[in-house]
């Protein structure tokens, strides 16, 4: 990764001055094609193979027919669900793509991007997209691996331009994101792995201050990383759409999720979270019960994209239960309660500072189960508790 | 602003007040409700079920976003554009 970035520091100027502006995204282009064939030839072929597909479905779909949008949206979204299963049993070594972590996550990456733009071509976007800027978009190296999720009509209408701050601020930003995710992040991992991995020969005490070091690790890298592919696309005249925003030090989950990873979780509220909600609510079920099921779909999903597993599964529902919890319950309770008690609660530093304790407790904790499995996740907890 | 803008005005308060549990009185009718994310997910798509039910307009799920939502003058806004005639 380090070698890419510098790699990239070096050209930046040459891009500048010798790049004539019209050409700019399509050097940018090449050049990320070119990475990933030294990298993968076959995960550059993935990005072609899925640029080409949704170019002609987009193109397709200029013709306003209700019927041949729907087959094409249910044909492009079966594709892509096929080549992101296919990209997690990579992971487990019985797939046809890499099995290398940065890539592989790139390909989940991919999936997400092609099929917001797909759906929303379907639903009218206005802007039709050339191929030249459906490769740019799907490519474009800062955010390839790790995100953010940046959407296609951000992107695609951006003609970089040299503008000095921008410039500047994005290589402030590379140097905050290496400090988060190479400095910050590794050594939280270093102290931290040990005990993680054998839990029962450190002190209770220790354990929990482990997976609280787990849960900043998480933040730092992830965050670091976001840094990086923002400050690296500004260096080269690019504007990327934030990721994280404090998300460790809020009220409630509701708060900690609406500014941890923001173009995933604007993705999941976009294209899963409104419409299965609001396809219960259109058939009748109580809006408690609706939004419930829908955080449910929406949190299991988020939790089996990262990975597919019983762990990933049981993390994402339990914030999901913690989002109807903060939505739902605790809103009826407010109503329930005296009102001095619930304007105490809203505007006390007290309430404020235990909230946000309970908060950061309620998003650590059940990542035991993505660190370990269900089964070791539990036997963590009780540890917790026990001598 | 009309009749038709203060008595939605109002019921959007009432809900927010009634449903949701805010407290409404620092909420104007340019107070940003989504982006400052005192209007999260679930209560957005509440509120949207609520104008569907209550004014018999039909609301696409990719209409309900900050830019049509955020604010109490952009749902007036936004619901004139969905009414019918």
């Amino acid at each position: 990764m380090l070698l890419a970035l510098l790699g990239a520091l070096a050209l930046a100027p040459f891009y500048w001055l010798l790049t004539p502006a019209r050409r700019r995204r399509d050097v940018l282009a090449l050049a990320s094609l070119a990475v990933l064939v030294a990298y993968d030839p076959r995960v550059a072929a993935v990005v072609g193979g899925v640029a080409l597909g949704l170019f002609a479905a987009l193109r397709a779909m200029r013709v306003p027919s209700t019927a041949r949008h729907r087959v094409l949206v249910v044909g492009g979204l079966v594709a892509l669900a096929a080549l992101f299963v296919w990209n997690k049993r990579g992971a487990r070594g019985g797939g046809v793509l890499p099995s290398q972590g940065v890539v592989l996550l790139g390909v989940s990456y991919l999936v997400l991007k092609a099929t917001a733009a797909l759906v929303d071509g379907a639903g009218g976007a206005d802007r039709r997209p050339d191929l030249g800027e459906i490769v740019a978009w799907l490519a474009f190296l800062p955010t390839y691996p790790a995100g953010p999720i940046e959407r296609l009509e951000h992107f695609a209408p951006q003609r970089p331009g040299f503008d000095r701050t921008r410039a500047l601020g994005g290589l402030e930003r590379i140097l905050l994101g290496l400090v988060r995710a190479l400095l910050v992040a590794h050594y939280l991992g270093v102290w931290s792995d040990p005990i993680l991995a054998e839990p029962a020969a450190h002190p209770r005490a220790l354990r929990l201050l482990a997976l609280y070091a787990f849960t900043l690790r998480f933040y730092f890298d992830f965050a670091g990383y976001s840094d990086i592919a923002i400050g690296l696309a500004a260096l080269f005249g690019y504007d990327i759409e934030e990721n994280f925003d404090n998300p460790l030090v809020r009220r409630n989950l509701v708060q900690l999720w609406q500014r941890w990873h923001m173009t995933l979780t604007g993705w999941l509220r976009r294209h899963l979270f409104i419409p299965t909600s609001r396809a219960l609510l259109r058939r009748g079920w109580p809006d408690a019960l609706a939004i419930g099921a829908a955080q449910l779909v929406t949190m299991v999903f988020c939790g089996l994209w990262h990975e597919i597993g019983w762990g990933f599964a049981l993390w994402g529902a339990s914030q999901a239960v913690g989002l109807v919890w903060v939505g739902i319950v605790a809103r009826d309770l407010g109503r329930r309660l005296p009102h001095a008690l619930v304007a105490w609660w809203r505007r006390s530093p007290v309430a404020y500072a235990l909230s946000t304790a309970l908060t950061f407790n309620a998003f650590a904790l059940p990542l035991v189960f993505v660190v370990s499995s269900v089964g070791g996740g539990f036997r963590y907890l009780a540890l917790l508790v026990r001598r | 602003m009309g009749a038709d803008d203060r008595e939605l005005a109002a019921m959007i308060l009432g809900f927010l007040r009634n449903e949701l549990a805010l407290d409404v009185a620092q909420i104007g009718e340019h107070s940003a409700l989504v982006t400052t994310g005192i209007l999260d997910s679930a209560g957005l798509v509440r509120l949207a079920a609520l104008l569907e039910r209550r004014l018999r307009i039909r609301i696409p799920d990719r209409d309900i976003n900050a830019e049509n939502f955020d604010t109490i003058r952009r749902i007036q806004t936004y619901v004139k554009h969905r009414a019918p005639g």
